[in-house]
């Protein structure tokens, strides 16, 4: 006799601007479930040397504690329509960059005096929409990334 | 409008040597080293002559780096534009 796993419909995952949310309790590091959600590991690395670099950042566990924290906050989300197409989610003072497969490609702060992500979008010719999140949106955000 | 501080335009040139130093093709966030030189640019005058110096060189890596950058991404359309940004400096200074 096999026994096997029962396959029972499961309800969706929750999704935010195409990032599926993994609700399950983790025992890896932020860092490393950062690093998990990155484009790569080799970006991830030169990622965190920039943030350092600039003052944003002082370790890329400081940096995970800061990304999470912005996500938990995550209030809008812009979408820049072009050859490269790239989703902007933007907390109180923070922008974390998303693929279209959802994984991370950049996170910085947001610095008032300097151009914001539209204004450096519209640059490259891209099409830029904005839309706030919606409120179940922010809580899925708030829920996964909200430990901090 | 608030002047910036020294500081400030010592943090920016930090962010925009470590942005060359560790340049990604596929990093995503090169519109901030076009941010950072620009805004070097405008507030050159706030730059010590060591960092002055520290500028020049660091511009020199960046046009090497964009004659060297293939294609058309996003990162390396940034460059490019901080290579232009860096080439228009240069000849004003020259002037």
């Amino acid at each position: 006799m096999t026994v096997g796993v029962r396959n029972e419909p499961q309800p969706p995952r929750p999704q935010i601007v195409g990032v599926p949310l993994s609700p399950q309790p983790t025992a890896l590091t932020d860092e490393a479930r950062l690093r998990q959600l990155w484009t790569n590991d080799t970006s991830f690395d030169q990622h965190v040397k920039r943030r350092i670099a600039y003052g944003h950042a002082t370790s890329a566990a400081h940096l995970a504690e800061l990304s999470f924290a912005a996500l938990a906050r995550a209030q809008s989300a812009q979408v820049a329509l072009g050859e490269y197409p790239v989703t902007a989610v933007e907390s109180p003072g923070w922008a974390t960059l998303l693929t279209q497969d959802g994984r991370i490609k950049t996170a910085y702060p947001i610095e008032p005096d300097r151009p914001s992500f539209t204004d450096n979008q519209r640059r490259l010719g891209c099409t830029v929409n904005e839309s706030a999140l919606t409120e179940r949106s922010v809580q899925d955000l708030a829920r996964v990334f909200g430990t901090h | 409008m608030n002047q910036p501080s020294q500081s400030e335009a010592s943090r920016t040139l930090r962010g925009y040597l470590g942005h060359i130093e560790y340049w990604d093709p596929d990093g995503g966030d090169a519109a901030l080293m076009l941010n950072a030189r620009e805004w070097l640019e405008a507030h050159r005058s706030h730059l010590t002559a060591a960092e002055q110096a520290d500028l020049a060189q660091a511009d020199e890596r960046l046009l090497a780096l964009a004659g060297a950058a293939v294609g058309d991404a996003p990162d390396v359309a940034f460059l490019r534009m901080t290579a232009e940004a860096v080439s228009a400096s240069r000849q004003r200074l020259a002037a």
